[in-house]
């Protein structure tokens, strides 16, 4: 659960950038600023379908142990337990 | 500090952002004074004590907490266990307050303010007094310090949560997440945030997250609530967690009013939870939007580079074409057009050169030769044939009578020669006859000779004995010489 799988949109991204500024510059044989430009769009598709899959992982540390945690155990019955918790 | 000479609004300007800079967020104490409602809404008072005035404002939309009895909290749902009086209802004059907000300037009239966000019954100075001690230590240790503070990431994929699982603000965390960012990873590490256990547990939470090292950044969030409530947060223990904490820490505490300590100590402070969510994460249409117009550039980029090298290519085509054996033809048949071109003017100027000189001719010809002359000397041609046609006959009749008298003339000159030499004949046979050297003979004359048949004119010629012809008229003697008797005068010749 280290760096790198979980940034590879920011890094999509930022290549992304990288590809456009390097074709907008153009000194690039065609060859590669074709391989780029493919590069690209596939950094851009899998940017879109990041963004359409987003969904926030939610987990909870507790008792030095790692449990998966749906969204639905929080909010709702939230409200009617924090004021026992008050005082 | 500031060059040459200032305009009011410009040191206005200055004051007000020192000042803001200096006070972004104040405890002051003092008796309610000058207090009005106006139809705004907004609330305007002054606080003093014996020494001094500060003018205060409340502007209406912080007055959002207090704008009713506080049953419960309008933001977290929490429930008070009393119901607690409205501080707008609270607030008259000549009651002693404790407000809480940032200074600011009011540059139309000159004048420093307090921008109200808190309004609480000065009965609960205590906690505040102990609150503005401990910030003042804090500051000193440097911990609200703006360079130590980091930068949360952008878009951060790892978030540790520290918050109690059980409140509204998960709740309104998670809420505002949704739609953001492009999908993060978000563990929770609970926390009770209120109570005697509160501080301890977020002082934990936080050093298990930093001790795992796996979250980008730590948020630290808590709904709203009494300032006992929030005390948790204003705990020297959580602060100096927070402070020593090496991931970046973003506090969203309580409502915008809210300002802890824990919140001042973080990298960054969000007003409320679903501030925080928003400062962590943009708008997931926001991320498409650079998303598309990642894409568009590319696309734009791809086609203007596919463009030029087109345009290269096609550059280089046509320079190939011009070198193309069809090409070198195409030239040199335009250069044969453009030669033919020349060459039928050339022709042209001069057959108009020559057919001027021709007309100039022409027209010399026609001066000299005019039909009236041709046929003057025709007529003169004419003329003389008819002469020379004239002249041949007579002349030759001429010829002819020449030749004819000339023929009579030969002839008679032929005749008269003959004659002229029969008369001559004649009168030469007379003179012949009459000089006969025979003829003297018979008149007794005689012709001695030589023995060799010379005549003998001298007595010299012959000497005696020798034999001599002497010839007669009617015959010859020989005779023999006797003597030789010279004449005196005349020697030699012989006497006969």
């Amino acid at each position: 659960m280290s760096a790198g799988k979980e940034n590879l949109f920011e890094k999509k991204m930022i290549r992304l950038q990288e590809i456009v500024t390097a074709l907008e510059s153009g000194d690039l044989p065609l060859e590669e600023g074709m391989a780029l430009y493919r590069e690209g769009a596939e950094c851009s598709r899998f940017c879109r379908e990041q963004l359409e899959k987003a969904r926030h992982e939610l987990s909870l540390w507790q008792d030095g142990e790692l449990k998966a945690l749906t969204p639905d155990e929080i909010g709702g019955a939230a409200r009617g337990r924090e004021p026992q918790e008050a005082e | 500090m500031q060059d040459g000479i200032l305009t009011v609004r410009a040191l206005t300007e200055h004051l007000r952002r020192s000042l803001e800079g200096r006070f972004p967020f104040v405890w002051v104490r003092g008796e309610v004074s000058n207090l009005s409602r106006p139809g705004s809404g907004h609330i305007y008072f002054s606080l003093k004590d014996q020494d001094a005035q500060l003018q205060c404002v409340w502007f209406r939309g912080q007055q959002r907490q207090a704008e009713q009895e506080q049953a419960f909290d309008p933001l977290t749902g929490e429930v008070f266990d009393r119901p607690r009086p409205s501080p707008l209802e609270l607030l008259r004059n000549g009651l002693n307050m404790l407000c809480a907000g940032r200074i600011s300037v009011y540059a139309p009239r000159g004048q420093y303010q307090l921008l109200v966000e808190l309004v609480q019954p000065a009965g609960q100075g205590l906690l505040a007094q102990a609150f503005e001690e401990r910030k003042r230590r804090l500051a000193q240790a440097g911990y609200f310090a703006q360079e130590r503070k980091r930068l949360a990431p952008w878009n951060p994929q790892r978030v540790a949560l520290i918050t109690s699982p059980s409140g509204a603000a998960i709740h309104d965390f998670l809420e505002l997440a949704r739609d953001r960012g492009s999908g993060a990873q978000i563990r929770l590490f609970p926390a009770s945030v209120q109570g005697e256990e509160a501080a301890p547990e977020i002082v934990r939470a936080l050093t298990a997250a930093n001790a795992q090292d796996w979250a980008q950044v730590i948020v630290l969030i808590r709904g709203g609530g009494s300032l006992e409530d929030l005390w948790a947060f204003n705990e020297e223990s959580v602060a100096e967690a927070i402070f020593h904490s090496r991931l970046p820490v973003v506090a969203g505490i309580g409502h915008e009013v809210d300002v802890t300590l824990a919140d001042m100590t973080a990298d960054l402070r969000a007003a409320t939870p679903s501030h925080a969510a928003q400062l962590l994460w943009p708008q997931r249409a926001e991320l498409r939007q650079r998303l598309d117009e990642s894409a568009a550039a590319l696309r734009r980029a791809f086609a203007i580079r596919l463009e030029r090298e087109e345009l290269r290519l096609r550059e280089r085509e046509n320079a190939l074409r011009w070198f193309s054996p069809q090409r070198h033809q195409i030239r040199l048949a335009e250069r044969l057009a453009r030669l033919s071109l020349a060459l039928r003017g050339a022709a042209r100027q001069w057959l108009t050169n020559k057919s001027r000189v021709l007309d100039g001719l022409e027209r010399s010809r026609r001066a000299a030769l005019t039909p009236g002359r041709l046929d003057a000397l025709q007529a003169r041609l004419s003329l003389l044939r008819a002469a020379l046609d004239a002249a041949l006959p007579h002349r030759l009749s001429n010829a002819v009578h020449s030749l004819t008298l000339a023929q009579n003339a030969l002839r008679a000159a032929g005749v008269a020669w003959l004659e002229t030499r029969f008369r001559r004949l004649e009168s030469l046979e007379a003179a012949l006859a009459a000089n006969d050297p025979l003829a003297p003979l018979h008149r007794g004359y005689a012709l001695v000779r030589t023995a060799r048949g010379g005549i003998l004119r001298s007595v010299g010629q012959t000497a005696p004995n020798r034999e001599i012809e002497v010839r007669l008229a009617d015959g010859r003697l020989t005779a023999v010489v006797s003597r030789v008797s010279p004449d005196a005068a005349q020697s030699g010749e012989k006497n006969i």
